[in-house]
């Protein structure tokens, strides 16, 4: 019996329902903060795992045999998409899309045992450890060695851009067990316990002035052997089923809609030179565009998730949904801070951190609109940048 | 003395200018002054202050009769192209051009002795404008003045945390109904002089995106000394609004110039798969589209600066239209300075970040590309 055999026949509409119902019961706090781009701090996160979880929705798209609910890939998407939109925050994807279902392919039976079911729990927070410093669009170029000392791996090397490692429990790894003639050969796939003895973190500060992301060292960090997963030097391998995961998400349709409608309010109720903005020629024509590709990017996703339905590998779509989706992101947000006018250059990040901060000038949304749009700089450099993902288009869609 | 001789002894001066300017920034002025002086009130380095009114700089934008450098914009763009290029912090745009300028044109007694106090170096001085913070800059003025004092608010300030005194517009009552029609409709302006320090003006002080400092403010009945005309704001705001977009484009152009030079080292010295990943020709066409913005950047300015001399709207549209470029270039500039940096460039350490907050603040402080795209076609 196929798997896709089992999953009930579900009515999409009727799912796409029961999600938005759901949605309506997020803690409005949370949902304030999320709206408002305000910073979300650890405990923000786990709540809203903490409330997938009571909906038995926060591995959905596992198998049942994990703990999951079997979702289609329609499903999940329109579980991403429905949730998104209406304020949700990112669903720190470490843990349930990353490690997880890496761990429940490849991982060892007492691996699926003793850490599944507290990524379910969200009683381990992960982070993702594979860029260094020399080594980030070309991954494979990475140097930190994994040297095995008896029952245990020595660790030593260092990993960068590590998305809230500060608050994680353990880190999954990409590390270098042997050299190899090609480099991703001797690639091995490590879980790290933060608490080991030799780890440090230094926070790496980004220009919203925020702190998401770090580097971190590994000196001599000793690393049980059990704490491999799958075979040693397979880690590429692995490591290429995780990014494709990565990919499909990676449109991120429902939070454009999100900003787009904020966009839409923001240009009804800003007025600039005693009009409403949205009635300016220029700005309007803006508004229109945006929209227009919002809709291109939907319907490519759309297409995709027929695809995957049908059952058919991923291929170049999921690059071009990677291009497409972070692009829209940042045109947005940029429109956005300039529908502020001039407060559109007032900006202290003191005011991302509390409930109610008012900002000393502009509107209320004012300090998170310029952080997302700082921070969006971001969404077409990492997860494969934005050139990479053309030469993948290039190479598997192309052939050139 | 005939007019050539006139002119090429101003060359002189210019060049010397321009040499000292350059020499300051290179000696002087590093991103390790910019950081330290982000950090520590007020938010710009007073020892570089001081050096600029000992070195005669904040004369840039004076006539030649009140000490200053300016027979045209040249020199303000020597000195902007410095604050691009170096991150500098200090009030050069708001004290020293902006309304340096004002005071210039404005030209009566009340102006003149603050001319010398500004350009000394002993008081910093700033144009509180803008009354609603979500208008592009040019938005309607409800600031008014009764029987010497003034009412009313103003947002954005740029040095307006610092400011020693104010030029404010506001609409006298008596002038607002009789000139509304030949100020396109607007009631007519003036400008006024305010003390911050008085108790009827509140401050209100922030932070800008790139670290500079900024206030809002509320008169309440704050004593105004009138500068120059009575309902005659407008124009000359206007033109001295045109130097200081003149500057401001200098200031995009150095902040280009720098921004480019560092893109176009990492290109050559940040090595992914094996080689350089400027190799790659996928980032080498789009360096090259960066240079070109730069050069055509220079021409503009360059083209703007050679209209000073030209009819009203001939100079208004040469300077409106290289504001509407160097926004464009330095968009695009410090999107893909970022992009082709990678992770590095995204953050606080790096220079790079640094470069892409203060253009965000340089397209839009007088206005957005829209309105000056506006303003171009129109004044043809
Ligand atoms: C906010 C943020 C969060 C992140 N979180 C994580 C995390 O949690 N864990 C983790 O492991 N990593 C994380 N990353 C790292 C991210 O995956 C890398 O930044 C990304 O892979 C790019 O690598 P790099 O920064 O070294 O840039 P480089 O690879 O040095 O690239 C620099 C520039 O060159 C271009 N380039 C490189 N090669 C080519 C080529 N062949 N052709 C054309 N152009 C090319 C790139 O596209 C880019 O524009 C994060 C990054 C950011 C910015």
């Amino acid at each position: 019996m196929t798997d896709s055999s089992v999953r009930r026949a579900v009515d999409p509409q009727a799912f796409r329902e029961e999600v938005r119902d759901f949605a309506l019961t997020l803690p409005g706090d949370l949902r304030h903060k999320v709206m408002n781009n305000l910073k979300l701090e650890k405990a923000d996160y786990v709540s809203y795992l903490k409330v997938l979880e009571a909906r038995g929705w926060i591995v959905g798209h596992w198998p049942a045999a994990y703990g999951g609910c079997d979702w289609t890939p329609l499903q999940r998407f329109i579980f991403e998409e429905e949730t998104s939109e209406a304020g949700a925050p990112w669903l720190i994807p470490f843990g349930v899309n990353y490690v997880g279902p890496i761990l429940y392919t490849f991982g060892s039976q007492s691996q699926k045992d003793r850490f599944l079911p507290r990524i379910r729990s969200s009683e381990d927070w992960w982070a993702q450890g594979y860029s260094e410093p020399g080594a980030g669009s070309d991954l494979a170029g990475l140097r930190t060695r994994a040297v095995r000392d008896g029952d245990h791996y020595v660790v030593t090397g260092q990993k960068i851009w590590t998305t809230y490692v500060q608050w994680a429990d353990w880190i999954f790894c990409l590390v270098r067990t042997r050299q190899e003639d090609r480099p991703q050969k001797g690639i091995s796939f490590l879980l790290i316990d933060m608490k080991s003895p030799g780890i440090t973190i230094r926070p790496i500060i980004t220009m919203d002035m925020c702190h998401d992301v770090n580097e971190v060292f590994f000196d001599e960090v000793r690393v049980p052997v059990e704490n491999l997963v799958g075979e040693e030097g397979g880690g590429w391998t692995y490591a290429k089923v995780l990014l494709s995961n990565e990919r499909v998400l990676v449109a991120e349709v429902g939070r454009s809609t999100r900003q787009l409608r904020r966009l839409d309010k923001l240009a009804a109720e800003t007025s600039r030179n005693g009009k409403p903005l949205r009635d300016y020629g220029p700005f309007a024509r803006r508004l229109a565009e945006l929209k227009l590709r919002h809709f291109v990017l939907q319907s490519t996703c759309y297409q995709a998730v027929a695809e995957a339905m049908a059952g058919n590998e991923p291929g170049a779509e999921a690059s071009l949904m990677k291009i497409r989706g972070s692009e829209l992101q940042q045109d947005i947000a940029e429109a956005m801070v300039d529908a502020l006018g001039l407060a559109g250059i007032v900006y202290d990040a003191a005011d991302l951190a509390e409930m109610g901060h008012t900002p000393a000038e502009g509107p209320f949304e004012a300090p998170g609109i310029l952080k997302d749009h700082l921070h969006g700089r971001a969404a077409t450099i990492y997860g494969g940048s934005n050139e990479i993902q053309r030469n993948i288009i290039a190479k598997l869609a192309l052939g050139l | 003395m005939t007019d050539t001789t006139l002119a090429s002894l101003d060359a002189d001066t210019l060049r010397l200018f321009t040499d000292s300017v350059q020499r300051y920034g290179q000696d002087k002025y590093g991103f390790d002054t910019y950081r330290s002086s982000l950090r520590a009130k007020p938010y710009f380095s007073a020892q570089a202050w001081r050096d600029y009114a000992d070195m005669g700089w904040l004369g840039a934008a004076l006539p030649l009769d009140e000490g200053g450098f300016a027979s045209d914009g040249r020199a303000i763009v020597a000195l902007m192209r410095y604050a691009g290029e170096h991150l500098a912090l200090e009030p050069l745009l708001a004290s020293a051009v902006l309304a340096g300028r004002l005071l210039a044109l404005c030209g009566d007694g009340a102006a003149l002795s603050r001319l010398s106090e500004m350009a000394g170096g002993r008081k910093l001085f700033a144009l509180a404008h803008v009354e609603s913070a979500g208008d592009a800059f040019d938005g309607p003025v409800r600031s008014s003045y009764r029987e010497g004092r003034l009412y009313g608010d103003k947002q954005v300030v740029l040095h307006g945390d610092v400011a020693d005194d104010l030029i404010v517009s506001a609409c006298e009552s008596r002038v607002t109904g009789s000139l509304s029609s030949t100020d396109g409709g607007q009631p007519a302006l003036s400008l006024y002089v305010v003390d911050t320090t008085h108790p009827a003006v509140r401050r209100t002080v922030y932070r800008l995106l790139d670290g500079r400092g900024a206030a809002s403010f509320n008169f309440d009945g704050a004593p105004a000394t009138l500068l120059g005309p009575l309902g005659k704001g407008r124009p000359l705001l206007a033109q001295a609004l045109l130097d200081a977009r003149l500057g401001l484009c200098a200031e995009s152009h150095g902040a280009i110039r720098a921004l480019n030079r560092l893109t176009l080292a990492y290109l050559k010295e940040r090595r992914q798969f094996g080689r350089p990943i400027g190799m790659n020709q996928a980032l080498q066409h789009r360096m090259v589209e960066l240079y070109m913005l730069e050069q055509e950047a220079a021409a503009v300015i360059g083209a703007a600066e050679r209209a000073a001399d030209l009819a009203g709207p001939q100079r208004e549209r040469a300077v409106m239209g290289a504001v509407a470029h160097t926004i464009t270039a330095g968009r695009l500039v410090s999107h893909e300075a970022v992009q082709m940096h990678g992770g590095i460039g995204t953050t606080d350490e790096l220079a790079v970040g640094h470069y892409f907050k203060r253009i965000m603040v340089i397209n839009r402080l007088l206005g957005d590309r829209d309105a000056h795209l506006e303003a171009f076609a129109k004044a043809e």
